[in-house]
Formats: structure tokens, C-alpha cells, sequence
């Protein structure tokens, strides 16, 4: 290996997992600076994003806390032990990317966690402007222009008939580890807490355009140039229908909205191919189950298989009479449009899931650990 | 020229001449640049690559430009496998041809020879990788032992709890086992050999016990602290916790 040019040994170390790769920093000093350099950080992350290696879903049970399923393996859970201790029985994940978590509890503290390198930060604390803010919206992604970890946070507080509003968004820098207001909001949250899903470098949440608004729409905040914009969803897709969740998969907008239609339930799935281009929208799936009482279902996309050939769903049970919810996983092949149970031992009862990719990104080493 | 029966003369650092199909040739992006901005007539020097290596990388090259244009009938998992065989060579040879490949720019050769020696190396401790490949250790006793210490967990096997299912046990198994006694089930996961007693007094017990079986046959077996156990039918589900330094 002495022998190799420095580009062929990155190119192989970038293939290891991270676990490895922070065992083999003790080789030589030689390695030590190659595996700890920003760039070889970058090259290792987005090997693995594209090889679709390293990664895994992170399932988050409200009491029990955060399990991972490895996604080549996919059979058994491991247990995830989060640094904040035990009090923090309330928290969420807010955001996954590149590896990094953010994390909000009830309080609506703000933390870091990289669980693969398993380094952690403590958010400076954010001052709201207001009293009794009503609601907080979140955000985590990534700015490639600016090579920079934001956390966004947005916070309304209004009264009945608009007797007052107060708006507030505030913007978290991972290296300058500090916050920065942004430009006030042009539109209104009318739910406690949100979390916005990442697509295209920037972040998005649905909200209402005016506080009469009945239906929703979706707005893009870009992580570069920090502005808002609207981005349309397909003619009708937002009407009769009994559940809507829109996120981000394989890299574009994804929206899936279940409705019933004579004896059955209906999930379609709708992507959207080409960013902002509202004739760009298609339907992936239309996925049609009889539907029985008495239980809800809740069928939700979480992410394509590494061949690109299915799609793995979110399954939860809902039983009214009992109150108890069962949360599974299958997978949906788009070809044959077969539905096939995937298996994992070990998962919650009932769970909120994220994707997940092991990664070397670093937290801030000045900040509060 | 374009015509399919183009050769291509190569020389290499130990003076030999190869004559090669054109189609081959330039799967090295090293070569293609040569061949397209120089006279077409001359030989190309390989300057870095001896003529062992080249008759490899061509092999390899005339493999993959036959396959994919279907002058030889070859499934993608064949391919697989004979690019496998193609690197089940010794080091040196190995490493020789990833400094070619790199070298003459063969993409896919590069990408095949790396995840090799990747795979050859996961899992393995920092001085195993020192002597496979000749590293020197640079590092202070007290400098190591800090780098370590950063990040201890890295240097544990199998942290936490884990699950191992065996399924179906059936007569294969059994085959697995280290000592052949028709009673113990010995299964492989992970490098670890784990043991378990008696499969059909199984159902009946409440706790079995588990032993690791380390790579050293002549080292005692280990027997480790079993939290839970779930026998059903068809299957047994183990949860254990075993740390042990790499």
C-alpha cells in the first residue's frame, strides 16, 4: 500500500465502513490525516451515496428510543444510544443528512448527533422574539454552494380571529455555530411542529398561503440563496382524500396521498420528476387494497431498493378498538406490482422511521458537546 | 481508418510488443488519448507497465469489449464471476495491476481491483493491515494508545445486543459443526463460532448454554452470558451481549 499514489488509496479506503475507516486512523499518521481530510470526507460520503452502501433506516419508538435496520442486510434491528441522556425521553428527529441527525425534544432543544462517529453538539439556545409561540417548523439540510449544515426554525404565534401575529425565522450555521434571523415568512402554520424534508438543496414544508386557506401548499426555502419559493403539486391531488404525506425520495418530491374509492384503499404515490416543473409530476403507484374495518391503515413510501426495482413501505396499523398500533415494513415491486412482507426482528410496535447513511462529517468541535 | 481490424501496437517498460485490436485498446482512456492525438502508425509505449501485466489487462479488456458487444455469449453473472477469478492473484500482482489500471485509466478494472483490496481489509485490525501491506507504524506507544482511545468502540467486535437466528435447523446445520458430535449445532456468524447444546432438548429448556469458540483451536471455548432466549418452532432466536477487543 506504500507503494500506491495517494488518489488510489483514497479510492479504496473510501469503499470501508466508517467503523473501519475510524480504526484504521491508528495505522499510520499517514492515514490518520488522509481519513480525518474534509475532502477524503466528502469522497467516502459520496460513495456511499452513490453505491447506495452504508446506509440504513433509523426507526424512532417514543419510548424506547432509536433502533437502526442495516439496508443490505435488512434483518435484525441494533439498539442506538443516543449521548443526551436519559431525561430526554422526548426526542425527535427532526432531520437526517449526510450522516448527521438533528434532533428537537419538548423543549424544543436543538442537537447534533453523528451516531456512526458518534460525536454530538448541543445547539446554542434560540430566542424567540415572543412569548407563547404556538408553533415551530424545522429543518436540516445541507448547502453545497456554501459547503454548510443549516438548521432552520420557524416560529408563529397568532390569536383567534388574528387579533396579533408574530413570525419568526431563524437560520443555524454548523460552522459559524451561531443563529441568524432570515427574512420573515410570507405564509402561515396553522400545526405545532412540522419538519420539513429536503429535496434539491433545499427545504420544504407544506403550509397556508393566507390564514383562510383550506388547502395547503407546498413551500421550497433554498439553502443558498435562503428564499422561499411555491412549488405546485398535481390538479387535484389534495381533494376527497383521507391522508396526505409528501416527502423526499430518490432525490426528488414525492407525494402520497390515500383515499378511498368504492371497496378500496388507495395509495398513490406521486413523484416529481424535474424540480418545479409542475408537468413533471407522475404517478408511480396507485396501489389498490380492500379496505376493512376497524382499523386505519397508514401506507407511506420511504425509499427505493438498491436495484431501483421496488419501493419499501411504511405500514401502521392503527386499531380503533384497542388503540394499538402495529408498524411494519414491504416491499411494493413496481413492475408486478407485488406486495411482499420485508421481515426485520427486533422493531417497535410502532415507530417513525428516517433514512440514514453512515458517514465521517464532523459537528463542530467548538461547540457544546 | 474505423475499421474494426485496427491494431494498435503497444510496448511495454520491459520491451515487449503487443499488437492489439483497436476496440480493445482504448478501453484504457490512456491510450485512446495517445492513439487519437499521435500518428496511428507508431507504437505506443506503456512506459510503467511490464508485459506481464498488459498480457493481463488484456485479457481483461478483450473479456469485457467481447461481452459487451456480443461477440461472445457471456450472462452479466458469468462476467461477474470470471472478473472474481480474474483477481484471485497474489498481492504483488494485485497492486501491479491497480498501478496499471490507474495508470492507463481502465475505469472499470480500477474499480474492480480497489474493491478488492477493500474487501480484503474490512474488518481487520490496524496490525494486520501494517504487515499485509508493509505500512510502517510512524506513531509513538503513547500517540497510538490516544488515537485509540478517540475511538475505542471501533476496536470492539460485536457491541451491544445482538440477534442471530438460525433457521431451519436442518441436517446442513448440523454439517457446520466444529466437533461433529451429532447433538451440538454449531453455527458462523460474523467470525465468531457460536455454539449451542442439544437441539432436541432444546424446546425444553429455559436457558442453553452458549459458547465462542475462538479462532485459536487450541484456546479454551468461552462460554458467554446469554440475556434472553425465544425458542419456538422452526426457529431460536438468540440475544447476547459479547464485547471482545480486536
Amino acid at each position: 500500500m506504500a507503494r500506491l499514489p495517494h488518489e488510489v488509496t483514497s479510492d479504496i479506503l473510501c469503499r470501508l465502513s466508517v467503523k473501519d475507516l475510524l480504526r484504521f486512523r491508528s495505522v499510520s499518521k499517514p492515514w490518520c490525516r488522509t481519513i480525518d481530510d474534509p475532502y477524503f470526507i466528502k469522497l467516502h460520503l459520496s460513495h456511499s451515496l452513490k453505491t447506495i452502501t452504508n446506509h440504513s433506516l433509523i426507526l424512532s419508538h417514543w419510548e424506547d428510543h432509536f433502533f437502526s435496520v442495516d439496508y443490505d442486510l435488512f434483518e435484525t434491528t441494533q439498539r442506538l444510544n443516543h449521548p443526551f441522556g436519559e431525561r430526554r425521553k422526548t426526542l425527535q428527529i427532526l432531520g437526517s443528512c449526510n450522516g448527521l441527525l438533528a434532533l428537537v425534544d419538548d423543549k424544543d432543544g436543538i442537537f447534533l448527533w453523528n451516531p456512526s462517529t458518534r460525536k454530538s453538539q448541543v445547539l446554542p439556545f434560540n430566542e424567540i422574539g415572543f412569548s407563547s409561540p404556538s408553533s415551530s417548523y424545522y429543518g436540516f439540510g445541507y448547502d453545497p454552494i456554501s459547503d454548510e449544515y443549516k438548521l432552520v426554525r420557524m416560529v408563529q404565534s397568532h390569536g383567534n380571529n388574528d387579533e396579533y401575529f408574530h413570525s419568526e425565522a431563524k437560520v443555524y450555521s454548523l460552522r459559524s455555530n451561531c443563529w441568524r434571523r432570515i427574512k420573515d415568512v410570507c405564509f402561515y402554520h396553522k400545526f405545532s411542529r412540522e419538519f420539513g424534508f429536503l429535496a434539491n438543496n433545499a427545504l420544504h414544508w407544506m403550509v397556508f398561503k393566507t390564514p383562510q386557506s383550506r388547502n395547503q401548499e407546498l413551500v421550497g426555502f433554498d439553502l443558498g440563496s435562503e428564499e422561499f419559493r411555491f412549488l405546485e403539486l398535481p390538479d387535484g391531488c389534495l381533494d376527497k382524500i383521507l391522508r396526505f404525506h409528501i416527502k423526499a425520495m430518490g432525490g426528488d418530491i414525492c407525494l402520497t396521498s390515500t383515499y378511498r374509492e368504492t371497496n378500496n384503499f388507495v395509495v398513490d404515490v406521486w413523484i416529481m420528476k424535474e424540480y418545479g416543473v409542475k408537468q413533471s409530476w407522475f404517478k408511480l403507484i396507485s396501489w389498490k387494497e380492500p379496505y376493512f374495518m376497524p382499523c386505519s391503515i397508514v401506507a407511506l413510501p420511504v425509499a427505493f431498493s438498491k436495484d431501483g426495482d421496488e419501493v419499501l413501505f411504511f405500514i401502521g396499523y392503527k386499531w380503533f378498538n384497542w388503540g394499538r398500533r402495529i408498524d411494519s415494513f414491504v416491499w411494493y415491486d413496481l413492475g408486478s406490482q407485488v406486495v411482499e412482507d420485508a421481515v426485520i426482528r427486533g422493531i417497535p410496535t410502532s415507530f417513525d422511521v428516517n433514512l440514514y447513511v453512515d458517514s465521517l462529517v464532523p459537528l463542530n468541535s467548538n461547540a457544546q458537546q | 481508418m474505423g475499421s474494426t481490424s485496427t491494431k494498435i501496437k503497444l510496448r511495454t517498460s520491459d520491451q515487449k510488443v503487443f499488437e492489439v485490436e483497436k476496440a480493445v485498446a482504448v478501453q484504457s482512456q490512456t491510450i485512446k488519448y495517445i492513439y487519437e492525438n499521435g500518428c496511428p502508425d507508431s507504437v505506443i509505449h506503456v512506459h510503467s507497465v511490464s508485459g506481464d501485466i498488459l498480457s493481463k489487462i488484456l485479457d481483461y479488456c478483450k473479456k469485457h469489449v467481447n461481452s459487451a458487444a456480443g461477440k461472445e455469449d457471456i450472462s452479466p453473472e458469468e462476467l461477474y464471476e470470471w472478473d472474481a477469478n480474474f483477481v484471485k492473484v497474489d498481492q504483488n500482482t494485485l497492486f501491479d495491476l491497480i498501478l496499471a489500471a490507474n495508470c492507463l485509466k481502465i475505469e472499470s478494472l480500477l474499480d474492480l481491483t480497489c474493491q478488492t483490496v477493500a474487501n480484503m481489509i474490512k474488518g481487520k485490525r490496524p496490525e494486520e493491515i501494517r504487515t499485509t501491506f508493509n505500512i510502517k507504524n510512524d506513531y509513538t506507544i503513547e500517540a497510538e494508545e490516544a488515537v485509540r482511545r478517540e475511538n475505542k468502540w471501533a476496536f470492539d467486535m460485536l457491541g451491544g445486543v445482538g440477534t442471530m437466528v438460525i433457521e431451519e435447523l436442518a441436517d446442513d446445520t448440523m454439517s457446520k459443526c466444529v466437533t461433529n458430535a451429532k447433538s451440538r449445532v454449531c453455527v458462523i456468524a460474523a467470525n465468531q463460532i457460536v455454539m449451542m447444546r442439544s437441539i432436541s432438548k432444546l424446546a425444553n429448556k429455559k436457558s442453553i448454554d452458549v459458547y465462542k469458540q475462538p479462532q485459536n483451536p487450541t484456546t479454551p471455548r468461552i462460554k458467554e452470558s446469554v440475556k434472553q432466549i425465544n425458542v419456538g418452532t422452526g426457529f431460536i432466536e438468540l440475544f447476547f451481549h459479547f464485547k471482545c477487543k480486536m
